[in-house]
């Protein structure tokens, strides 16, 4: 499980650098993000533009990541591919996120690492 | 695919693809169905959701049927095509994914939409009181969101002539992806 972060701004936009967010690695990326999500910033943005799959287990860890956030910060999520709009959809999660069709304008990044 | 204990055996429009019920297996065998798919003309909206549900019905059975202690999963999937044109067709070089590879099924596959039957088996326990969850959606109250409870929603959403039954120890599932539920979901 790979994941990318860079702040940009006071948004933290992290992208998953995997195909699948499925059962075989949603615990893993629920304590990847667990770690990440820590960091200063108001916003963070999944950037899922990488992920062509997402099942139940990857959305309820998703789901989970949103929970872990202190009130008044956002998990916010972008670049969505058809199958993950079509599951995010389904199951009416797509009015529990604030959803960007792509990565929105941001100021350019001021630091990264790898996750 | 070493190790991984998979074997495929192909028919004609069927297939047979027994695994280990783990994660990975899970996946790999996920991946194997959706390209024998596409070998086959499937369309990609098709093929998407098919891998969805099979998905979620293979989770449960790795999670609840052997309560994640691992076993084997049987599934035979069955394709038919359906007479008459399917509106909005994806043509099949969508999604090639970087080309070469494997050769492309006959186009003539492309302009219907293919009945998409599955049965999977399992030899782990049975059903708590022999029937198949209701799957409704868990609701979601502001502060209290569900982590769970997605999976037989998605199964319900997706799947019709959903059946099922238990033989000698081995639960059935029988399931299939029909147009009528696909262009609902459109």
């Amino acid at each position: 499980m790979k994941l990318r972060t860079e702040l940009r701004g006071t948004a933290l936009v992290i992208r998953v650098e995997e195909r699948r967010i499925d059962a075989a690695v949603a615990i893993r990326f629920k304590d990847l993000m667990r770690d990440l999500v820590e960091a200063r910033a108001d916003r963070i943005i999944l950037d899922l533009g990488q992920v062509e799959f997402l099942d139940s287990s990857g959305l309820g860890a998703v789901v989970a990541v949103r929970k872990m956030l202190s009130p008044g910060r956002q998990l916010e999520l972008a670049a969505m591919t058809p199958t993950v709009a079509r599951v995010l959809a389904l199951t009416r999660m797509d009015s529990v996120f604030p959803l960007h069709a792509q990565i929105p304008d941001l100021p350019g990044p001021t630091a990264h690492h790898a996750g | 695919m070493a190790g991984s204990g998979m074997a495929g055996q192909e028919a004609a429009g069927n297939l047979r693809l027994d695994f280990a019920a783990d994660p990975m297996a899970v996946r790999r065998a996920l991946q194997f169905v959706v390209e024998a798919l596409e070998d086959r003309g499937v369309a990609a909206d098709d093929r998407a959701l098919a891998e969805v549900l099979l998905a979620e019905v293979l989770n449960n059975v790795v999670e609840h049927a052997y309560d994640r202690r691992g076993g084997w999963i049987e599934i035979e999937l069955s394709v038919s095509c359906l007479p008459g044109p399917m509106p909005g067709v994806v043509p099949a070089a969508v999604t090639a994914g970087g080309g070469g590879g494997r050769p492309v099924a006959p186009a003539v596959a492309q302009s219907s939409r293919a009945e998409l039957g599955f049965v999977v088996y399992d030899w782990g326990r049975a059903l708590p009181g022999g029937t198949l969850p209701d799957g409704r959606l868990p609701p979601i109250a502001a502060g209290e969101l569900p982590e769970g409870g997605f999976g037989w929603y998605l199964i319900r959403a997706l799947a019709s002539d959903l059946n099922h039954g238990r033989e000698g120890g081995r639960n059935w599932l029988r399931f299939s992806l029909v147009q009528e539920q696909r262009a609902a979901l459109g």
